[in-house]
């Protein structure tokens, strides 16, 4: 299949089945969708819905039973895990529910960590000015367990964007967070996906969150069902 | 090719005589070392036994392998005596040098011979090197501009993706083709978006001509009325009004429509500037004050401290006023709309919330789209376009900031905006 390269993101037919007989769980099923670069999409579904299971896909944190994934025209599954891993680090953001953080570094170190681990370059302004955009320039040096939920999130949306990744993948981002840091992290999102021009795709169960992107994808027993 | 690769030839061809002239010269210099060694050395046996000098005469001339080891010799100092120094020349007058010389030399002919072998080898071998590295560097070459010609087509999309093969290809080859990609991938994303925007503006023309035909038509319909002959003062001054009221509100679309226009073709640029968050607020406030007076609704306003905040007031404003309007429009009489204004972190949250009808669940994505009118809200209001929330997106949004709207489960509806600071 030639693959539509104004696209960023191409999941064609994918499927991902657990367990079996009784007990098989459909988590993707026949999933198919495309996204533009630049564009905020919001997945939402109900819990079980797949749509976890779907974004792990998405990000080759997980191999599919079938199906394919291209990103930026790039067939992820056809790299062996250790290229995978690296093509992960390299094009795609991940921001999850809680956080991951690592505890015995700081906010610094956890923002250059994946950019490390692929030997490139730090570019300190770059990193600073991502820390400025999301209000954590005068904690650099702070450790993770003295920081806030939000402050912890604004962490983890920073390391994501640092490496100036493809997609940016998030996994119910405010799910730990009350309603006004909830804005807090959501609005310092969207304001940064759109000043570094990044594609973001994020799962989400809250209405008022999905308002805030420019597509929504309802995503019902493994299946897209509305976009 | 021809002139390149001749040049090529005549390069290595100089470097290799070069190779030849020195390294000849090297050898000469060795051999005649080695001569002159083996004189002084003869020359001081001669010194200490001058009695034997036929003998050694001839066991030299035999050649050095054949030299019984010589030990015990007394050596540098006396090759500089005056004794040593006529035997010399003795030496010299009586066997002559150039005979012993070429003797010497072709101990090591072998020698020299088996150097220029290794030469012509070596310079083979690299010249063979660089002719393969540069094929594959012209390889390199016709590939990239295959892909620019392909670009210069419009084909920013198809440039393949490379095997990673270590052999074949450097790793500054993979990254000049990853960035070429990449920078096709960027490319295609343009172009999709103009055509895109090409057609937005179609279907924005579309639309607008759309949402002018009806008022026009009642407009039209008022005035015929009003000119019929039949009709009473009463009945005609009633057609009036009428059609000065749908005068009013072709009014109002049509300044909404233009500054939708405007905004969507991006003939106005935003322009944030910092500016008081408060001004603007009770600037939008005060726009709908009547209207809220006239259905005895009160608005509260609830500021924290005045916020200086980058934004343009102008469409901040009306984005605010859009938002306001319909708090007001929906909701019943004698009810709050309220208006908090609060920074978080590097943002500001300003809330707009009111006791009206609420937005449906499902309606909820749609309210954003452009000429979009909820069920409840189109038999609420007659008047509305469908355009008030979605320019009030569009101005947040072009100044980083959101725009979402919750259900109360007590009724009415909070929308939650944020702006950058």
């Amino acid at each position: 299949m030639k693959t539509d390269s104004s696209k960023i993101l191409v999941v064609d037919d994918l499927v991902k089945y657990y367990g079996a007989g009784e007990n098989l769980v459909r988590a993707v099923d026949h999933s198919s969708l495309q996204i533009e670069r630049g564009a905020f999409t919001a997945i939402v579904g109900r819990s079980g819905s797949g749509k976890s299971t779907l974004l792990h896909l998405i990000g080759g944190l997980d191999r599919p039973d079938e199906g394919k994934v291209w990103i930026e025209g790039k067939d992820i599954f056809s790299l062996k895990d250790d290229r995978l891993a690296q093509f992960r680090r390299k094009k795609i953001g991940f921001i999850f529910q809680d956080f991951n953080l690592i505890p015995s570094l700081n906010v610094w170190e956890n923002i250059v960590l994946p950019l490390g681990l692929d030997n490139r370059r730090v570019k300190r302004e770059d990193v600073r000015e991502v820390l400025e955009k999301i209000g954590l320039a005068d904690k650099a040096e702070t450790m993770p367990n003295a920081l806030s939920g939000g402050q912890k999130q604004r962490t983890a949306i920073a390391r994501a964007l640092a490496a100036r990744p493809a997609i940016i993948l998030a996994d119910e981002p405010t799910g730990n967070l009350d309603s006004q840091t909830e804005m807090e992290v959501m609005s310092l999102m969207k304001s940064c996906v759109t000043d570094f021009g990044q594609t973001l795709v994020m799962i989400t169960h809250d209405e008022a969150i999905a308002q805030m992107a420019d597509r929504v994808i309802e995503i019902a027993d493994g299946k897209v069902v509305s976009d | 090719m021809g002139q390149r690769g001749n040049k090529k030839v005549r390069k290595y061809a100089g470097v290799y005589l070069s190779f030849l002239v020195i390294f000849s010269f090297f050898m000469f210099m060795v051999a005649r070392y080695e001569i002159d060694r083996e004189i002084r050395q003869m020359a001081a046996l001669m010194t200490i036994h001058p009695e034997l000098e036929s003998e050694i005469i001839t066991i030299w001339k035999k050649g050095a392998s054949q030299l019984p080891f010589r030990d015990g010799l007394p050596e540098e100092d006396l090759l500089h005596s005056k004794k040593s120094r006529h035997i010399m020349k003795l030496l010299e007058e009586k066997y002559g040098y150039d005979l012993n010389y070429s003797r010497a030399a072709g101990g090591l002919r072998g020698f020299w011979g088996a150097g220029v072998c290794a030469g012509t080898i070596l310079i083979t071998v690299a010249g063979c090197l660089e002719w393969r590295k540069n094929r594959m560097e012209r390889d390199y070459l016709r590939e990239l501009y295959e892909c620019l010609e392909q670009f210069r087509e419009g084909g920013f999309g198809d440039v393949p993706e490379y095997e990673p093969n270590a052999k074949r290809n450097s790793e500054e080859w993979m990254k000049v083709w990853e960035s070429l990609r990449e920078l096709g991938v960027y490319f295609e994303g343009l172009k999709v978006r103009l055509k895109e925007e090409e057609k937005n503006t179609k279907t924005l023309v579309t639309d607008i001509s759309h949402q002018l035909k009806t008022p026009l038509a009642s407009l039209r319909m008022c005035h015929e009325l009003a000119a019929e002959d039949q009709l009473t003062m009463e009945e005609q001054r009633e057609f009036r009004e009428q059609e000065g009221r749908e005068i009013e509100k072709l009014t109002t679309l049509l300044r909404e429509l233009v500054n939708l226009s405007r905004l969507e073709t991006h003939m106005v640029q935003l322009s944030p500037v910092p500016a008081s968050l408060k001004k603007t607020i009770s600037g939008a406030v005060s726009q709908v004050y009547m209207k809220a007076r006239n259905k005895d609704i009160e608005i509260q306003a609830d500021i924290d401290g005045d916020l200086m905040i980058c934004h343009d007031e102008k469409w901040t404003e009306e984005a605010l006023v859009n938002i306001l309007d319909n708090a007001v429009k929906y909701s019943g009489e004698h009810t709050t709309v309220t208006v908090r204004a609060k920074p978080v972190v590097r943002n500001v949250l300003i809330e707009v919330e009111d006791e009206g009808i609420g937005i449906k669940k499902e309606e909820m994505q749609k309210v954003y789209q452009r000429f979009y009118r909820g069920n409840d809200a189109a038999k609420m209001a007659k008047d509305g376009a469908g355009v008030g929330l979605y320019l009030a997106r569009m101005i947040l949004e072009r100044q980083g900031g959101t725009i979402s709207a919750r259900q109360k489960t007590e009724g009415g509806t909070v929308f939650r905006v944020t702006l950058p600071c």
